[in-house]
């Protein structure tokens, strides 16, 4: 039942004066918004073997996202598609009940062209691909009768139940151009340009009961939907350095990214006062800058048929801007972090098979959560477990021509404050299929 | 913040095609390749070594088992580089001699000092009673390839 149709000043005003209490408890995620597009969700299967540690041992068209100067190692005509698939899982534990949520999908990862230019010393490879960098499916949910909330007079502590749900699909994929060149015997350098598009369909949901005195019972039911499309672009370059035929040195730099966000948000909240909802639509449009990173990495072969590959990637995300720094009381939602990356791939001598394994961290990098039991103030999250992920990889090379590649996945995080914690598992499958001319 | 951005990416991209003077795109004019024996050589072998040219020796390849070799290490325009034959000519033909169900001759392996080696007796014989005339020597007659070359709405709550 939807009553009233106001506009929106009118309607921040009612909702204010007719809510005053409840609605402190999400004003704070109001401010602080916990983004799902600064992760990369990785790419290619035999980098994500690897651990993604491919910064310095790219040798195919990936090269466009890990680092544009390896395309110089590329001698033949290549044309690559790739598919993920995600399975996530997401327990909450909020006194002592748990609620589970999980989500599966499966995408066209990517698509990718390099074509090396025909050389009488030295090399120029230009490469154009589709890669789906960041993904916003998620699936939340926590619920739990709560034995004592801090209202604020002039209830004080009292009981209650309340239940949060999120429910988001989208992504961001990169539609890029990157070229790479030898400029001596032992170093390339490279550029990359990415035109950024994707969507993000994300429904919110919040309710809660209090009990409070005389025997009365205050309702809250908020509902929150984001539709919106997101444009941007970025840009990066990097240098490989070899060193012998034995090891690799690379270095990365990738842009700021610049995203535009053009949506429609609709809220309903319901109204104790007159006992229905009020509703509220308006179209937006956001912009938001993602800092620079940077990624260094080493690649060695030392042992015959063994690569081993390392890699650390930096990012500064208390640098975000989205409406300014995203921050309250001079403490920054998000934190710098650096993720480590460690690779190994080994082919054997009898067949063109080869396996791989690899570890990486990713460390999360939005570290608040809200203060259940009282009205919702931020707190630094503990991070027990803080993003770490393992992997495994094979690939079968056919008629010298036609690679296949597959990886796996399996890590998560996990992460508390008093009275609540939340536990991530995720498992990603890549397929990369790629054909040489 | 923008343009400082393009300013960066501007130079960048000098960097990058400025020094483009090691990969060499074209091969310069009015200098033809040249047959040495068997073996096509570029006008760049007579400046520098030419196994920088053709193959990546910086490539992992010495560690790659052989499979692999052509996939990541044979450029594809190197497939026909040194034997293409140009349109209007054809492979020339050896006519006359035994080509087909022969076998390869054999010949007694010399000793540096020139005499033949300690072989047998019951393999010279064979040698001898082979009958089998080595294959005539060819010279390939190719030609230089042309070369074509302030509100947040998302994610809140």
């Amino acid at each position: 039942m939807r009553a009233f149709h106001l506009n929106r000043s009118c309607c921040l005003v009612l909702l204010f004066l007719a809510v005053l209490l409840p609605a402190s408890r999400i004003c704070f995620a109001q401010d602080l918004p916990d983004l799902p597009i600064i992760y990369d969700f990785g790419l290619g299967a035999r980098a994500m073997g690897m651990g993604q540690a491919h910064v310095a041992a790219s040798e195919d068209v990936t090269a466009t996202f890990y680092n544009p100067a390896a395309l110089a190692q590329i001698r033949r005509i290549e044309v690559s598609t790739g598919f993920s698939h995600l399975i996530d899982n997401l327990d909450t534990v909020m006194f002592d009940q748990k609620s589970t949520s999980s989500l599966g999908s499966t995408k066209l990862s990517s698509i990718g062209l390099a074509y090396p230019f025909p050389t009488y010393r030295g090399s120029l490879v230009l490469a154009i691909a589709y890669n789906r960098t960041r993904n916003t499916d998620s699936d939340y949910l926590r619920a739990s009768e709560v034995p004592g909330y801090f209202l604020g007079p002039p209830y004080g502590i009292v009981s209650g139940s309340e239940k949060e749900s999120i429910f988001e699909r989208g992504g961001i994929s990169a539609w890029t151009a990157g070229l790479g060149t030898e400029i001596s015997q032992e170093v390339s350098v490279g550029a990359a340009f990415s035109f950024l598009s994707g969507k993000s369909e994300r429904q919110y949901e919040f309710s809660a009961q209090w009990n409070v005195e005389p025997p009365n019972t205050l309702y809250q039911h908020y509902l929150k939907s984001d539709d919106a499309t997101i444009t941007g672009w970025t840009a990066s370059f990097g240098t490989l350095v070899k060193l012998g035929n034995v090891g690799r040195l690379g270095l990365t730099v990738r842009l700021p990214e610049y995203l535009t966000l053009d949506g429609q948000q609709t809220i309903d909240q319901y109204d104790q006062s007159i006992n229905d909802y009020v509703t509220d639509e308006f179209s937006f449009e956001d912009k938001i800058t993602l800092p620079i990173t940077f990624m260094v990495g080493g690649s060695a072969a030392l042992v015959p048929g063994l690569v081993l590959a390392a890699d650390a990637k930096y990012t500064d995300w208390k640098q975000i801007d989205y409406a300014g720094p995203i921050r309250i009381d001079n403490l920054y939602a998000y934190r710098a972090t650096t993720s480590l990356r460690f690779g190994a791939e080994y082919m054997f001598p009898f067949a063109p098979f080869r396996v791989r394994g690899g570890f990486f961290t990713e460390p999360v990098a939005f570290r608040l959560l809200p203060d259940i039991t009282n009205s919702g103030s931020p707190m630094l999250a503990s991070m027990d477990s803080d993003g770490k992920f393992y992997t495994a990889g094979a690939g079968y090379l056919f008629e010298e021509t036609f690679d296949l590649d597959v990886a796996w996945v399996h890590g998560g995080y996990e992460r508390s404050i008093p009275d609540y914690s939340e536990k991530k598992t995720t498992d990603k499958i890549f397929v990369t299929a790629s054909y040489r001319f | 913040m923008i343009s400082r951005t393009w300013a960066i990416l501007g130079l960048l991209l000098l960097v990058l095609f400025l020094p483009g003077c090691f990969t060499v795109l074209k091969h310069p004019e009015g200098v033809t390749l040249v047959d040495e024996y068997q073996n096509r050589k570029s006008c760049m072998d007579c400046h520098q070594e030419t196994w920088l040219y053709h193959y990546d020796p910086y490539w992992y390849g010495s560690y790659y088992p052989g499979d692999w070799r052509y996939y990541y290490g044979r450029p594809w325009w190197y497939d026909d580089y040194w034997y293409y034959t140009p349109p209007g000519q054809s492979e020339p033909v050896e006519r006359g001699g035994r080509h087909m169900w022969t076998q390869p001759g054999l010949s007694v392996p010399q000793l540096p000092g020139g005499g033949p080696a300690l072989m047998g007796q019951e393999n010279k014989s064979k040698q001898q009673s082979s009958g089998t005339q080595p294959a005539p020597e060819s010279k390939k007659e190719t030609q230089k390839k042309e070369e074509k070359d302030t509100k947040r709405h998302m994610w809140t709550k």
